[in-house]
């Protein structure tokens, strides 16, 4: 697994994204990053839950358990302060390399020309 | 569940090694595997075929365990428990040699308070906490009571006093009182002031045994325990309120109790030890002799007087045979002790763990200041209690080891320590008087 700290546009990223707009539980997670990449990150609950629990190592989301519909106990996942730094930082990071790819296969300006 | 997904869940966790975080792992993704079979029965899929792709979602058994398994160990922290070892040894080495105490009796309180630190640092006190929930409040109001009981009805001793081991117990009061603060998360902050009763009772048995020392650092680590609580956003409300709430009472209901005593005799003698040449005032200024001035005479009436071999006065007696840098090496190493303890306590990932280990740090921390404020002199009341680790007292050893024991299970479930959610109130707050009590607030809560 790639460490989330050096990757732009990590699986890291999205789920940082997706939980700075409000706490989430695995399976959410998993069909919302599906529904809108529309089909394109298809993440098997096997990949996200390390993915989570390295996160939360890192200090940038934190875990609890709150009661679901139902009467079940589930876990939630919430972002912290310096989870929403690092998604910032990995946001520009990623901006900046998905501009420096576009300005590649758009050609730029040849050398010496 | 069906069997399709017990045997892929069975197939992850023989992959991690650690029993905890496998129990805690397997729920997690149990309860992934429950969600995504509902969600695919609800949308017409037959049972059997939804519990088949449940699990083919999931991934491979073994890759998926074998990650988890490296991200979830134990953690160590076992800095603590070396220093306090080597204080323990530095004390058996030095304590019988130059006191004439038994050294068998020394080891073999070192030895049963080290057996119960290792076997206590395998216990889970979240997992006690989240089982006990809202059954920790009457227990709280309960012990105390037994402990009274046990202090009426035990023999006295000659000065009239109880006996000494009726303190112990009361070491672990804060626990409990930590137990309590937990099963209250969410309630308004603007209530904390009904704890104080219940602080004030939790160091009632201490108090009455008497030991005035004791009563007021067990009241001051619950005071400091529910006010990290309050700071951590544990209640409602803005964390002023919360503060508010709790010292306020407590301050009043201390500063009436302390009136009392600072027109004691003990209190006089303390600032005007001259005023007691034969008593308390004498011990005062034999101490502050030896101590602050050096004194070779007084460490010849200290060598021959009563104090040399009381556990309490172990620094003392120290100081006495070897010099005054005792006292300041003594000093440093509480220190450390509190720095190594506070940093770890600092970095716990959970405001339950946190809770958890100020209730278990704080006594003994408190513990070991004040034995050495009164070796000093610097502290009008006795310390009931030797210096945590060190001194010549096995059942104090057995009892501090006890509690570090605890303090380092918290550190250890650290990696799976989750704070709870927050718990319906209990009925014994009626709604009607926390709308008097705790208006609500315009902010939205923090959790």
């Amino acid at each position: 697994m790639p460490k989330e700290r050096s990757a732009p546009g990590g699986l890291g990223m999205l789920l940082l994204s997706l939980l700075s707009e409000q706490d989430r539980y695995g399976y959410e997670m998993i069909e919302t990053l599906r529904n809108r990449s529309n089909h394109v990150f298809d993440l098997k609950a096997g990949t996200l839950y390390p993915l989570l629990h390295t996160l939360e190592r890192q200090g940038w989301v934190m875990a609890y358990d709150e009661e679901a519909p139902g009467g079940r106990v589930r876990r939630y996942y919430r972002i912290t302060d310096d989870g929403r730094k690092a998604l910032g930082e990995q946001r520009t990071q990623w901006k900046n390399y998905a501009a420096a790819v576009e300005g590649v296969l758009e050609g730029g300006v040849l050398c010496g020309a | 569940m069906a069997r399709e997904m017990a045997d892929y869940l069975d197939r992850v966790g023989a992959r991690i090694r650690w029993p905890r975080a496998r129990t805690y792992l397997l729920k997690e993704l149990s309860g992934h595997l429950e969600d995504q079979r509902a969600a695919l029965e609800a949308a017409g899929v037959p049972p059997e075929e939804a519990e088949r792709r449940a699990v083919a979602d999931m991934g491979d058994p073994e890759p998926v365990g074998d990650e988890l398994n490296a991200l979830h160990r134990p953690a160590r922290s076992l800095a603590p428990a070396v220093f306090a070892l080597a204080v323990s040894l530095a004390g058996a080495a030095l304590i019988p040699a130059l006191t004439g105490g038994s050294p068998l009796r020394y080891w073999a309180g070192l030895l049963l308070g080290l057996a119960a630190m290792a076997l206590l640092r395998l216990v889970d006190l979240g997992t006690l906490a989240r089982r006990m929930g809202k059954w920790a409040i009457p227990l709280a109001v309960a012990l105390p009571f037994l402990l009274m009981a046990l202090n009426y009805a035990a023999p006295r001793l000659s000065t009239g006093a109880a006996p000494m081991w009726l303190l112990y117990p009361s070491l672990f009061l804060p626990l409990l009182f930590a137990l309590v603060l937990l099963a209250l998360r969410g309630m308004h902050g603007g209530c904390l002031c009904a704890l104080t009763p219940l602080m004030f009772l939790l160091t009632a048995p201490a108090a009455l045994v008497p030991s005035f020392t004791t009563a007021l650092f067990l009241g001051g680590t619950m005071l400091l325990t529910a006010s990290a609580a309050v700071m951590a956003g544990w209640f409602r409300g803005k964390p002023w309120v919360g503060l508010v709430s709790l010292w306020a009472p407590t301050a009043l209901c201390t500063a009436w109790a302390v009136q009392f005593l600072a027109s004691s005799d003990r209190m006089r003698y303390f600032f005007h030890p001259e005023l007691d040449p034969n008593g308390y005032g004498w011990q005062t200024l034999l101490i502050r002799n030896l101590l602050w001035e050096g004194s070779a005479e007084a460490a010849e009436v200290y060598n021959a007087s009563f104090l040399y071999q009381d556990p309490g006065y172990t620094l003392l007696t120290l100081s006495a045979q070897l010099g005054r840098p005792v006292m300041l090496a003594a000093l440093a190493g509480i220190l450390l002790f509190a720095g190594l303890c506070l940093w770890r306590i600092w970095k716990l990932r959970s405001t339950t763990g946190k809770l958890l280990a100020l209730s278990l740090f704080l006594p003994l921390f408190f513990q070991a200041g004040a034995c050495w404020l009164q070796n000093a002199a610097l502290f009008p009341f006795g310390s009931a209690l030797p210096l945590p680790f060190f001194s010549y007292g096995p059942t104090s050893m057995v009892v501090d080891f006890t509690l570090l024991g605890l303090l380092l299970s918290v550190f250890r479930m650290d990696p799976l320590q989750r704070d709870g959610p927050s718990l319906p109130l209990p009925q014994l707050f009626p709604h009607l008087l926390e709308s008097l009590l705790c208006p609500e607030d315009e902010e939205e809560e923090p959790f």
